[in-house]
């Protein structure tokens, strides 16, 4: 079973397939990506929502607050992903990919599983809960590792949960 | 007969910065997304906030049934840290005057 748990010793592991561990390693690369290479606010949908608005509003407040804080955010955003990369960079053994967590790890996990999920969520303009069915085979992958990193991340919240 | 204030001492609680009482407390809200799993937003309110499980359930539920709710009140540079934390873990907040 893919997802993580806790040891009887309390330590946090994760076990995936290599694919499983692939895509998760491309997606935090690909916010890492999205992160770095952003240009104005408000031109992309996922930008906007990963680094909202702190003033609903109030657009100058929400420029200032903007202007000193949002380069710290995309920051600590950027490296999280790539603790989360790293941590998956390990040799498989008989094809599944076992790592263990510690509790920085578990912070950088599930801010960059969120960051993930809210990408893709707004990359398939998800507007509610329900279910929504999708337009092409694309979407469809999508919205398939959309549930399942919704999973992972409901595991890693009960393994820590204690 | 009424002593004169002492302006020294006036001066010090001002520049101290505590007359805020004049002033309308701050609110930070955390709004309701479609993504975020109820699990992580209770947690966060946990770990970030201090709450106990059943009023970090409690507020959660209320971002999910009414679209918001107050997580935390007080002056605004307080606020705007606690917005920059929600934001962190990937929660929507913003702050706002508490009458707005």
């Amino acid at each position: 079973m893919s997802g993580f748990s806790r040891s009887r010793s309390g330590d946090v592991t994760g076990t995936f397939s290599v694919d499983e561990a692939r895509i998760i390693r491309d997606l935090a690369g690909q916010i890492s990506g999205l992160l770095t290479d952003r240009v104005t606010h408000g031109s992309d949908p996922a930008l906007d929502r990963l680094l909202p608005d702190a003033y609903r509003d109030n657009d100058d407040n929400a420029a200032e607050f903007r202007r000193f804080t949002e380069d710290d955010l995309a920051e600590r955003k950027v490296r999280n992903a790539g603790v989360v990369v790293l941590s998956l960079d390990v040799a498989p053994k008989r094809k599944r990919v076992s790592i263990e967590v510690d509790d920085p790890g578990v912070q950088s996990w599930l801010r960059t599983l969120t960051d993930i999920r809210l990408t893709l969520g707004s990359r398939l303009n998800t507007v509610d809960e329900a279910p929504r069915t999708p337009q092409d085979e694309n979407e469809e992958i999508m919205l398939s590792i959309y549930d399942w990193l919704g999973y992972v991340q409901e595991t890693l919240i009960r393994a820590i949960d204690v | 007969m009424v002593q004169t204030l002492d302006r020294t001492d006036l001066n010090a609680v001002v520049e101290q910065g505590e007359l805020v009482l004049l002033d309308q407390p701050w609110v930070t809200l955390v709004w309701n997304d479609p993504v975020n799993l109820m699990s992580y937003v209770s947690w966060v309110f946990r770990s970030y906030f201090g709450f106990d499980k059943a009023e970090a359930d409690r507020r959660m539920l209320l971002v999910h049934t009414e679209g918001r709710a107050v997580v935390a009140t007080g002056v605004r540079e307080e606020m705007e840290r606690h917005v920059e934390a929600m934001h962190d873990f990937g929660l929507w907040a913003t702050l706002q005057k508490a009458d707005a």
